[in-house]
């Protein structure tokens, strides 16, 4: 038989670990790419049959989310205004010079540092001295927005009503053709996810 | 002979059933337990258990609700922590094959992570839960090991706020007499 003060330690260490690992929990990891981190979100108006509508001006001053009194543009701006002018045209849409427009397109964006706090799947797991719980490496994310709005409809308070936002979120950290090709394929997936949109 | 006390490690997999089924449907073969089993007679133990099984599923693709759209990748975290006060009853003599049932009354710790992209969101839970079990126990020689097998139903009741969580485990591991 074992000496109960052995038995009486073991039992103590795994109750310390257990306390431990209760509040931290394994998360299988899926070794996602950089683009599989893209994500694409669309709002439309419900009550809206978009009918009515067949001009737009781009306003091609990206809005800073985070502090709209910075006049500064994201990295790849060109490039977003480049493709929301193809899916707007793939979709029947001319653009005319503002004041004439039938919608309006404003564009925003932010960028945010993500911390990743990462648990190694085998360690974490099976030796509780290897916790989760240190970031291991950082990475910046960025949003860009895109909000459709009818100038010719203003309410009380000198609101513009929004008629469709999409939304783009990703990881930042890339070589310039993957982003280039990342900024491509999500730009279209908003617009292909928006059928309402398509005048043709 | 003499009933000694139990302490019981195993490794445990795990398949969903019902709502978490529908949620993580895939089987887990994440999982652990320990406990203590303390023999208040000869064929009866009364003790406690902790154990931790995890559940994942990732999904692609584009989903609507009302008038919002999303597309992208997403990954759901099921983290089930049943902490049990146990009964066993024995069949058998400690030195030789033992069937075993009992049940575990207690307490469901269930931490939930959603990935959407770049972003997560948590949601941890408690539930009232019970752990009914079925395992056969066997010495390994002359030491005070015994290898055991058992099968548990995992059943975490609904709240007013949350659904109920079930799956059943199969474990496998060790018996430590002390």
């Amino acid at each position: 038989m074992y000496k109960r003060n052995t038995l009486l330690f073991i039992t103590v260490f795994i109750l310390i670990a257990m306390v431990l690992l209760i509040f931290n929990a394994c998360y299988k990891d899926y070794n996602l790419k950089v683009a599989d981190y893209d994500a694409v979100i669309t709002v439309r108006d419900e009550q809206n049959d978009y009918q009515g509508y067949a001009t737009y001006f781009l306003d091609t001053d990206f809005i800073n989310l985070g502090d709209p009194s910075d006049p500064s543009e994201p990295d790849n701006a060109a490039k977003f205004i480049t493709e929301i002018g193809i899916e707007m045209a793939n979709y029947g849409w001319t653009p005319v010079a503002q004041g004439t427009e039938d919608v309006t397109l404003r564009l925003g964006y932010s960028q945010n540092d993500y911390f990743y706090y990462y648990c190694d799947p085998y360690w974490g797991w099976y030796y509780p001295y290897y916790w989760c719980g240190y970031p291991t490496y950082a990475y910046s994310g960025g949003t860009v927005v895109i909000q459709m709005g009818d100038p010719n409809n203003v309410d009380g308070q000198g609101n513009i009503l929004a008629l469709w936002h999409a939304g783009i979120n990703g990881i930042l950290n890339d070589n310039p053709s993957s982003i280039n090709k990342r900024i491509e394929d999500t730009v279209a997936q908003a617009y292909a996810q928006s059928p309402y949109l398509d005048r043709n | 002979m003499a009933y000694d006390p139990i302490i019981t490690f195993t490794y445990n997999m795990a398949q969903p059933l019902g709502q978490l089924q529908d949620a993580t449907p895939d089987f887990s073969w994440r999982g652990w337990s320990f406990g203590y089993r303390s023999h208040m007679r000869d064929h009866l133990s009364l003790g406690f258990s902790f154990s931790w099984q995890t559940f994942s599923e990732l999904e692609s693709g584009t989903f609507t609700k009302g008038t919002a759209t999303a597309t992208g990748t997403f990954i759901r975290y099921v983290n089930s922590l049943p902490i049990m006060l146990t009964g066993h009853v024995y069949t058998g003599d400690p030195d030789g094959f033992r069937v075993y049932g009992g049940i575990g009354i207690g307490t469901f710790y269930i931490k939930e992570r959603f990935d959407f992209g770049l972003q997560t969101f948590y949601d941890n839970h408690w539930h009232f839960g019970l752990v009914p079990e079925a395992g056969v126990m066997l010495p390994l020689g002359g030491s005070s090991w015994d290898l055991l097998g058992n099968v548990t139903y995992n059943y975490a009741f609904s709240t007013k706020n949350y659904n109920s969580i079930s799956y059943v485990g199969i474990n496998i591991g060790f018996a430590l007499l002390i």
